[in-house]
């Protein structure tokens, strides 16, 4: 059975496919945004998503509402995102599971909470707030890290478990993040999507990083690699049909290869879900 | 303070360079050391910040050359950290930094070649608005005239400068030599906007034009600039000049309503 919050296959909007999307033929079912980049009164980028967004599916991804701070949530911020809410009418938001910043610097970078009872507390209760502030549920995605902290009592999908049961947010699974973290902290990154609380997960991102050989990188400027794919496979069968789609920063390639790269993806969750055949016949009847 | 709280004040400052107990905090991982696992932070802060001056300021960068642009590079990380949410508006400071830190400050064309680049980033991406034709002018009634004022389109600023900061600039973006720096006798104006088509556009405007603009800008009504005119045309040449500028402003998109 599909879900009616199951959108397809998705990929990034990313500047250098802005006319591809609008003036080709492809089979891509849904794009996300970077929210951040479109938080600017206008021009292109603007234009470009109005007509999008006019045609397709949208979804909001954040990097920048820092839910893992100590500082308060910062209210401009949080109003600019109701705007753009409002402005594009997206299915649904995210942001990460870290904090961006602190003494009052923002590092731009996802960087990663220490897995303890406190900070689960913490954050769960920033979501809740910035939840509230927005008027509608969250969902939240796991990063990639580098690095462990002593103080750390619990796994990392025990912490993302915890920390979204009691915010009552939902997931944004980033596939190829929980195989950059399992090889950089050295366990099963099937472990990790087998403890995952299916009933949460909303979103799947699929995506490249840089293999250095002893640790990775999660750079998103190469293709989804065959581990990825696997790990993409095991969780389609634990969690079925989720809407699923592939980020891309660097090296962006043609908009083709992506899309040739997301019908990966597509075969993938076809042979797993026989259900999936009906999907787009049943849409086609909406 | 929290124990969360000082581990985020930790990480930060030591991705600042920092004195810093953060890798105090790090678990140790073999075989990958734990020098490694922070450098892996530590640079990505920097390369997003490099990255984020280098797509900003191409030109200022080409003006500079590597080992100048390098030490811009540093200092600006070094003394403007982000403060901001959007990277959009993390090099603001630059034309600051160039105007007060040597060894830039001691070359006064740096400082205003990178405001130029970045009030056209602001043309790029100002608040759209809606523009008016010639037919709202040409079907003005007479006796209203007078009283009319202009809201321009949000894109549109003039960009002031007192030595060939653009000609420096449109040298560089068509890959000639730039000109030797040259201080201005009197101020240039440059109007800079967004077209309709969504290019940014810049033109250089005489002072005529620029001080009818500045009076519309700040709400003045066209009696008044037409007053203001005279100090530059004969009285019964004002009117025509008046409605020319206004003609030019339409059709270049820049009107957003006459009031």
């Amino acid at each position: 059975m599909i879900n009616d919050h199951f959108l397809g296959f998705g990929l990034g909007l990313r500047i250098p496919h802005f006319e591809d999307v609008l003036n080709t033929e492809h089979n891509v079912d849904w794009f996300e945004i970077l929210t951040e980049n479109y938080m600017v009164g206008g021009g292109k980028p603007r234009y470009y998503l109005e007509q999008v967004a006019e045609r397709f599916p949208v979804v909001m991804h954040g990097v920048s509402m820092s839910v893992g701070s100590t500082t308060p949530l910062d209210t401009q911020y949080l109003n600019q995102l109701k705007q753009l809410i409002s402005d594009v009418k997206p299915r649904w938001i995210s942001d990460h599971l870290c904090f961006t910043q602190a003494n009052g610097v923002n590092s731009h970078d996802l960087l990663p909470l220490p897995y303890t009872e406190d900070a689960i507390n913490h954050v769960a209760q920033r979501i809740m707030q910035a939840q509230d502030h927005i008027g509608q549920q969250m969902l939240i995605e796991n990063v990639s890290s580098y690095l462990t902290y002593k103080e750390s009592g619990m796994t990392e999908w025990e912490f993302y478990n915890e920390v979204c049961q009691r915010a009552d947010c939902l997931m944004l699974l980033d596939i190829n993040n929980i195989y950059v973290s399992a090889r950089n902290h050295q366990f099963d990154a099937n472990d990790y999507i087998n403890a995952i609380d299916g009933k949460r997960v909303r979103q799947i991102h699929l995506a490249g990083h840089t293999d250095y050989g002893d640790y990775v990188i999660d750079t998103h400027d190469h293709d989804v690699c065959d581990p990825v794919w696997d790990l993409y496979r095991n969780a389609v069968k634990k969690f079925g049909a989720v809407s699923t789609m592939i980020e891309r920063d660097d090296d962006i390639p043609p908009f083709t290869n992506l899309v040739d790269e997301l019908n990966i993806a597509k075969r993938i969750a076809h042979e797993e879900l026989p259900d999936l055949s009906q999907w787009k016949k049943e849409q086609a009847h909406v | 303070m929290s124990d969360l709280a000082r581990l985020q004040q930790q990480f930060v400052a030591f991705l600042q360079g920092q004195p810093s107990d953060f890798p105090s905090l790090i678990g140790d991982q073999p075989p990958v050391s734990t020098d490694v696992r922070l450098n892996i932070y530590h640079n990505a802060y920097r390369m997003r910040l490099r990255e984020t001056i280098d797509n900003d300021h191409p030109i200022l960068g080409k003006y500079l050359g590597d080992e100048f642009y390098d030490i811009l590079v540093a200092k600006y990380i070094e003394n403007y950290p982000s403060k901001v949410k959007s990277l959009r508006y993390f090099c603001d400071a630059i034309p600051a930094l160039l105007a007060q830190h040597e060894p830039f400050a001691q070359y006064p064309i740096l400082s205003p070649l990178a405001a130029f680049e970045r009030a056209l980033l602001t043309a790029f991406d100002a608040k759209d608005a809606a523009i008016i034709n010639m037919n709202e002018l040409a079907t003005l009634p007479g006796e209203q005239w007078p009283d009319i004022t202009l809201t321009f389109h949000p894109s549109v600023t003039i960009f002031e400068e007192t030595i060939n900061a653009v000609t420096t600039w449109q040298h560089l973006k068509s890959e000639q030599a730039p000109p030797t720096p040259q201080a201005h006798e009197y101020p240039l104006y440059w109007m800079i906007w967004r077209t309709p088509e969504r290019l940014t556009e810049f033109r250089n405007i005489a002072p005529p034009e620029q001080v009818l603009f500045n009076h519309f800008a700040r709400g003045g009504n066209f009696a008044d600039g037409c007053e203001l005119l005279a100090d530059y045309f004969s009285v019964d040449e004002v009117p025509a000049h008046a409605v020319q500028f206004l003609q030019t402003w339409i059709n270049a998109g820049i009107i957003a309503k006459l009031n």
